[in-house]
């Protein structure tokens, strides 16, 4: 079930930093102001959680898994 | 048919948590990350949204390490179980729902010492966060049967697809099977047992009105 090894190289790099890479290699400019570029983008990925806890709508109720002998 | 759950390490959008549902699954059981915050990929608040709308039920499991390169600690089993009840809660799953640690492929010369250290420190980190601590017992790790069930503090054990060691007296809940494709997806196949003193895993549901 170990299928992650892509993402393995990133572990520890922060979103900021990966998003300010990617800014500063697709727009060429300065790393420092591509870092505050990916600030801002990574507060608006924030909202989007948000948004989406807001979408849940109430927060998920706890059930005991189904035993597969009472399946559907 | 019995109750169909399927892991995977695929995001789960709207349509396709729905195709799954019409597939006659029930449940998913997606990743979280080792690290807060989750990876992107990893479950998201946007994807419990997604899942538990379209009538499943949601676990999660918390990615393992890179095979062979990593060795449990105790230290790592803090960070890695605060972690993991950290990502879970900022995905928006219940208090109570059932994380998993996929406990696997650890340095060889780990020894089960260091292991149970490791286990142990996550449980406790885990039931720390408000969470249920379940154990996914996957292949080439230094992990008996005896020290699975005397030794570990967690209570749930998912038995992965790979030959692994029996659980005494108390057994899997939870057993995996072989993957497949299904609404477009890959997906491993899974069915809760329950085990022998009657105890299943717990998900989070969409809560009635």
């Amino acid at each position: 079930m170990n299928r992650d090894h892509v993402v393995a190289g990133t572990a520890g790099v922060s979103t900021t930093a990966m998003l300010a890479t990617v800014l500063a290699h697709f727009q060429n400019v300065p790393s420092d102001v591509a870092t505050a570029e990916a600030g801002l983008a990574v507060l608006a990925l924030g909202a989007m959680a948000g948004l989406a806890q807001a979408l849940i709508g109430r927060p998920p109720d706890l059930r005991e898994a189904p035993n597969a002998a009472k399946g559907p | 048919m019995g109750a169909q759950i399927v892991d995977t390490d695929t995001a789960i959008a709207a349509p396709t948590a729905a195709m799954l549902a019409a597939a006659g699954v029930v449940g998913v059981v997606r990743y979280l990350s080792r690290a807060t915050p989750n990876h992107p990929g990893d479950l998201s608040a946007a994807e419990t949204a997604a899942i538990i709308g379209a009538g499943l039920g949601l676990m999660a499991v918390q990615h393992a390490a890179p095979p062979r390169r990593w060795w449990p600690e105790a230290a790592l089993g803090t960070a890695q179980g605060r972690a993991a009840a950290a990502n879970a809660h900022d995905a928006g799953l219940s208090a109570g729902t059932t994380l998993w640690l996929d406990f696997e492929e650890t340095a060889p010369g780990a020894t089960a010492a260091d292991a149970i250290d490791y286990c142990n420190a996550w449980t406790r980190e885990v039931i720390a966060g408000g969470f249920e601590p379940g154990l996914y017992v996957g292949p080439n790790q230094p992990l008996s049967g005896e020290d699975l069930y005397w030794r570990l503090a967690l209570k749930i054990y998912w038995r992965s697809a790979a030959i692994v060691p029996d659980v005494p007296a108390r057994g899997y809940a939870m057993r995996q099977s072989a993957p497949r494709q299904l609404a477009g997806i890959i997906v491993d196949q899974d069915v809760v047992l329950g085990d022998a003193f009657g105890n299943r895993p717990h998900w989070s549901v969409i809560s009635n009105p």
